[in-house]
């Protein structure tokens, strides 16, 4: 057995820390829906890093593709046909793939930054803080997005990294709710009561008692967040105020739209980009709810008392 | 009358460490007009068997044994029939009356449903039941007013009144109280057990009282069942328990709540050391022997089981003398 | 003995939200606590008792009064109330919502070493305080969770995490309210054993006076906010002067040599304190014409009561109809 002056809390954190990480893998291993939505999220990542060595990004230039049928169905050059520039649209799925995760991931860490820092600050100091950055929050909430973002992206260069930076600043209110409100429980527990009776301060108490207990619903809130990223830059490159240098699924759609590719039945144009939408934000969904059963405090302390 | 009867009771939980036996092998019978006490420690399965009578436990839980309730085997019955004997023939009060109540419904409406629900005392709204509710409120000592608040408006004595009120709705034959006062005050515990005295007495109610407070019970009870590990240890009439227990268990329980002014117990608390068994993994021979002061040998591997001492008392205990 | 606390005039008062008016939890306590004691504070829900030690810690703003620890004025300052949480403890009636269930038990008794930076190695300072709180061995319990052991064990690593930072007073909050009937007598056998040997003195919120029978040397009895009678344990609760002390101590159940006297009503609330002598309304003696009868019916209603020493200063009543005996 272990001797006392041995024991190393660090030691111990790191196992517990590993235990209840493969626990957690295990328990998800379980959840067949939620391995479905990752293996397709995998495999879309995986897709998006590999794009370049995939297809020559030539595959997306007109002026590469002149000698190209246009409008062809898809064939063994290629696979999903061509578009009304004879560019391949393979070439555009797998490049768009990139941008759409790109701007799902990196608006979604604008997202719950702000989120996180707002949300955790108003619930934690209350009073003034809290008043000032809820009016804000609400302010913000109460703003129609669409327009909003319109604008913005307007007002802005029309560069990728300003698409992130519209959906980041418009989509953190709803997840600085969220987490003040689950702040607000946590700080009522008795053991914040205990952690301040032994006399620890406000950083220490964040840090050690609010952070771990919110950290769950925080990470929870990413696989929501990512999804509505991917589907909010869909939408503006849809409404044509995309990044005109990047290719994203949203934007193929628009040019599919605009080059009338309903009207031909070109089905082979719009379809992949569509589909490959859908998969993306239901494979995130699925996942996510997955995710959150795992990290739910709530289920899981109930099923540790039992 | 017996009102209730358990025959050789058994439960046994479905959980993902296995099977769980928290009830194994309880006799028990409660006449009209009678109040026996259930008391043990939180997992001795107490309120497993509160659960059993009513069949409210989950429905993969196995029961052996016969639950009778006024002669008729309640697991035997039909669905239209089971909810009938719900309520009618035997009602359940818990502890936490904040949780029970619903928080967004006003009282009277709660009471209304109750009445509306399980018997044909008429239609929501009457004048019959409108009256009723104004009864029972009054009955459990509560202004009738109060129908119209909500139950968060109320004090926890309130609740477990209106708790009460609830479980009168159609005059039970027997009422299983389940830790009702726990989370009480002490003047507000005493109001309540003397309520629950009080209407035992006037409407020959059977009362089952379940808590692990032999205090409380020492004052309200006819009979006594002490618990331990899914079976009764110890039973008899409570003075005579209480003033000579026969199990190393019952002993350390009843000394556990010390009465004020014996020198005894001065500066001097009195617990009962170890822990409870886990129900998964119960020690071998008489379950307690880990915890017991008396053990000997014989009780690491031989389990004993109620050993009659005379009528009305019996003890489970290696030190217990079987009577000829 | 000597004196190692004494509160004067300490108030609690809040701005109530619903109606009009302020809540006065804590309404004017005079109060001493000697070093190596036990104290129980003893009332109903809603006296004011746990606001009273919460007060003490600085877990609640006091609105005036003032605290004297260990001869040194108490200041409210962050560094001050830090450096004064060290010497004064506290554990919680409900000791599975006083630990984080993220945190193993080795934490949450090591996190008051961390805090205030304790000398030593840790593991040893924990083993120490784990096993002094009757948690042995105590590297079997150390990587475990809160939820992985019982409720008694639950409080005994909140007393080993307040011991180790080696408190002068220890505040407990209905220590054993949540427990089995079983683990209560070892939980305050423990808290009587940790009196016996480190001198430490606990103030023991309350409402069972078993406990206070069982390990406390003084017993005080709030109502509404105010101290109505305080003296040695044995003394009070064998001849208890006040009505009020005297109904608590007839419906324990168990006490079958007096007659209950259950008192009709709610707990009084502290946002309408009653006029006159604040126990009046539920008062026995206003009740059965006693007090009409002592010609002192007026007073009660009218007249605020202080609370008034013997001449000895062991035993204090707040009652109009009390005279106290001489007790040298």
């Amino acid at each position: 057995m272990s001797d006392v002056a041995s024991y190393s809390p660090r030691t111990a954190a790191w196992a517990r820390r590993r235990r209840s990480f493969s626990d957690g893998i295990s328990r998800l291993r379980k959840d067949r829906v939620a391995m479905i939505g990752l293996v397709v999220l995998v495999g879309f990542v995986i897709m998006a890093l590999i794009a370049p060595w995939m297809s020559p990004r030539g595959g997306l230039s007109a002026v590469d593709s002149i000698n190209n049928p246009t409008w062809h169905p898809p064939s063994r050059d290629f696979p999903l046909g061509t578009d009304h520039l004879g560019r391949s649209v393979a070439a555009q799925f797998v490049w768009g793939s990139r941008v759409s995760l790109l701007v799902g991931f990196a608006a979604t860490v604008l997202t719950i930054t702000i989120g996180s820092l707002v949300g955790i600050s108003a619930g934690f100091f209350g009073g003034w803080t809290d008043a000032v950055l809820m009016r804000l929050t609400d302010w913000f909430l109460v703003i129609p997005f669409l327009p909003l973002a319109i604008v913005l992206a307007a007002v802005l260069d029309r560069s990728i990294w300003n698409i992130i930076l519209v959906i980041g600043v418009t989509s953190w209110p709803s997840t600085a709710r969220l987490i003040r409100a689950q702040v607000l429980t946590v700080k009522t527990r008795l053991y914040v009561d205990r952690a301040r009776a032994l006399g620890a301060s406000r950083p220490h108490i964040v840090a050690r008692h609010i952070l771990p207990n919110v950290a769950p619903l925080i990470l929870a809130s990413v696989t929501l967040a990512v999804p509505i990223a991917i589907l909010t830059e869909t939408t503006l490159a849809f409404l044509g105020l995309a990044d005109p240098t990047q290719n994203s699924w949203g934007k193929t759609l628009e040019e599919a739209f605009g080059a009338g590719a309903i009207g031909r039945n070109a089905w082979w144009y719009h379809f992949p980009a569509g589909l490959g939408i859908v998969a993306v934000v239901l494979a995130f969904t699925l996942f996510g709810r997955g995710l959150e059963e795992i990290l739910d405090p709530r289920l899981r302390e109930e099923g540790a008392r039992r | 009358m017996t009102i209730l009867e358990l025959r050789d009771l058994h439960v046994t939980y479905k959980s993902d460490r296995g099977d769980v036996p928290a009830v194994r092998g309880v006799d028990l019978a409660i006449a009209a007009g009678e109040t026996v006490g259930l008391a043990g420690e939180s997992g001795c399965g107490k309120s497993t068997i509160a659960g059993a009578v009513l069949r409210l436990l989950p429905r993969d839980t196995i029961v052996g044994g016969q639950v009778l309730l006024n002669g008729d085997d309640v697991y035997e019955l039909k669905p239209g029939r089971l909810r009938a004997v719900r309520w009618t023939a035997a009602a359940i009060v818990f502890q936490g009356a904040l949780h029970s109540l619903n928080p967004v419904r006003r009282v009277g409406e709660q009471i209304e449903e109750a009445i509306v629900l399980h018997s044909d005392r008429g239609d929501a709204g009457t004048h019959a039941v409108r009256d009723r509710i104004t009864g029972l409120l009054e009955r459990v000592g509560l202004r009738p007013d109060l129908a119209r608040s909500y139950p968060h408006q109320m004090s926890g004595g309130q609740r477990q009144r209106v708790l009460i009120a609830l479980a009168l709705a159609c005059e039970p034959d027997l009422l299983i109280a389940d830790e009702p006062t726990t989370a009480l005050d002490v003047m507000v515990q005493a109001q309540v057990l003397e309520l629950l005295a009080e209407l035992q007495r006037d409407r020959g109610l059977a009362l089952l009282f379940i808590t692990h407070d032999l205090s409380v019970l020492s004052t309200t009870c006819d009979r006594l069942a002490v618990m331990y590990a899914g079976r009764v240890v110890e039973e008899g009439r409570t003075v005579d328990l209480l003033k000579t227990p026969q199990h190393p268990y019952t002993r350390a329980l009843a000394r556990a709540f010390p009465t004020i002014g014996d020198p005894r117990s001065r500066m001097n608390p009195s617990g009962l050391g170890g822990d409870p068994p886990d129900p998964t993994h119960l020690p071998s021979g008489c379950p307690f022997h880990p915890r017991c002061d008396m053990a000997i040998e014989a009780c690491a591997t031989a389990d004993v089981l109620l050993r009659p001492i005379r009528p009305d008392r019996a003890a489970a205990c290696v030190h217990v003398a079987v009577s000829a | 003995m000597s004196e190692l606390l004494r509160l004067a005039g300490v108030h609690v008062t809040y701005q109530s939200s619903g109606r009009s008016g302020v809540v006065r939890a804590v309404d004017g306590i005079d109060l001493t606590v000697d070093r190596g004691e036990v104290l129980a504070l003893v009332g109903e829900s809603g006296c004011g008792k746990t606001t009273l030690i919460r007060a003490i810690i600085g877990l609640e703003p006091m609105t005036s009064g003032s605290i004297v620890f260990d001869g040194a004025t108490v200041a409210t300052g962050q560094r001050e109330l830090r450096r004064l949480r060290r010497r004064v403890q506290m554990i919680f009636q409900d000791p599975t919502g006083a630990l984080n269930p993220r945190a193993t038990i080795y934490e949450a008794v090591a996190e008051g070493i961390r805090i205030h930076g304790l000398a030593g190695p840790e593991p040893e300072l924990v083993a120490t305080a784990l096993a002094q709180a009757g948690l042995r061995p105590p590297e079997r319990y150390m990587p475990r969770f809160p939820h992985e052991v019982s409720g008694g064990q639950r409080q005994r690593v909140l007393i080993a995490g307040a011991m180790v930072l080696g408190p002068q007073l220890l505040l407990a909050d209905e220590p054993v309210a949540s427990l089995d009937a079983s683990v209560r007598g070892e939980i305050l056998a423990l808290m009587r054993v940790l009196v016996d040997t480190t001198g430490i003195s606990i103030v023991a919120v309350t409402h069972d006076l078993g406990l206070a029978w069982n390990i406390a040397d003084r017993i005080a009895v709030m109502y509404l906010g105010r101290i109505v009678e305080v003296g040695d344990a044995e003394e009070v609760l064998a001849d208890p002067l006040h009505p009020y002390t005297k109904a608590l101590l007839s419906v324990v159940p168990e006490a079958d040599r007096m007659e209950q006297q259950i008192l009709v009503g709610e707990t009084p609330d502290p946002a309408n304190v009653p006029s006159g002598c604040r126990f009046h309304p539920r008062c026995p003696l206003v009740a059965s014409g006693e007090a009409e009868r002592l010609g002192i019916i007026d007073r009660c209603r009218s007249v605020d009561v202080q609370l008034v020493a013997s001449p000895g200063g062991r035993r204090s009543v707040a009652c109009h109809a009390v005279r106290l005996p001489n007790d040298g």
